[in-house]
């Protein structure tokens, strides 16, 4: 990311810790003019991207340092939340982080469709560094909430 | 040292019992949730309600485990009704289309009635 991110967060890998990003993207997302509903939905997306680094990247250990990075973005004349979470996790074959199907109703593995299903985009991508994962996602500020 | 216990109240029923759960339900507390339905479903309840009036959020965890709740209470031929979801709680409901799947009413006497 070449310009200086709006906020600018690094975190351990603790539940508590996840809480407070939510608190903090919600609050940045109103205060960007996002709607409330648009503005929950937005931290829900970053809390389900957050613990899925933390039970899946890290495998629970409480130790491992998150960045999460929050710009305001204009995409083809449309306002945008960005936000960029970055970890330090083992590199795994993108094509394995996918959301799963809901005909079948289970228990677990619904964090990926929630952020597919709020994020306007969403992009997984590996590190240069060589270890851990990106994950960009970028809402509209101006859009309607789901289901409208 | 114990965690501090996820459901706040019950109230028993005729066939059943109706719980009631304060403050956000995520990967904190989750767990703590799931420890005491289990418990609570051991005992084989012909009907549960479980009433969200106080619980502002919810994660997919927490979805998780009202999901292996609701199996539980399928698998035995069971009722489990949900009730009083707040806006935050719906809309995670809406998105992984379990308002489909689950019995939600507004309130809780609704949800006695059913």
């Amino acid at each position: 990311m070449d310009v200086q991110p709006d906020l600018d967060m690094r975190v351990l890998s603790k539940p508590h810790c996840v809480s407070a990003v939510k608190s903090a993207i919600e609050a940045m997302a109103l205060a960007m003019g996002m709607n409330e509903v648009d503005g929950a939905d937005t931290a829900l997306a970053v809390h389900e991207a957050l613990a899925n680094v933390i039970k899946h990247g890290y495998d629970n250990k409480p130790d491992q340092p998150i960045q999460i990075r929050v710009s305001y973005q204009t995409h083809q004349g449309r306002k945008a939340i960005q936000v960029v979470i970055e970890d330090e996790s083992n590199q795994i074959n993108l094509d394995a982080i996918k959301s799963r199907s809901l005909e079948e109703v289970r228990p677990g593995g619904l964090g990926v469709h929630i952020i597919q299903r709020i994020m306007d985009q969403v992009e997984y991508s590996h590190r240069e560094t060589g270890s851990g994962l990106r994950l960009t996602i970028s809402k509209f500020i101006d859009s309607h909430p789901l289901g409208e | 040292m114990a965690e501090a216990r996820v459901i706040s109240n019950s109230q028993q029923l005729e066939d059943g019992l109706a719980l009631s759960i304060d403050g956000e339900i995520d990967l904190i507390r989750s767990p703590q949730l799931r420890t005491e339905l289990l418990e609570i479903l051991d005992t084989g309840l012909e009907r549960l309600v479980i009433d969200l009036t106080a619980v502002p959020f919810m994660d997919s965890s927490g979805v998780a485990t009202l999901v292996e709740a609701l199996q539980i209470q399928r698998r035995a031929d069971r009722k489990l009704v949900l009730c009083g979801l707040q806006s935050k709680v719906r809309s995670i409901f809406e998105i992984s289309r379990l308002d489909m799947v689950f019995t939600i009413t507004e309130d809780l006497n609704t949800a006695l009635e059913i």
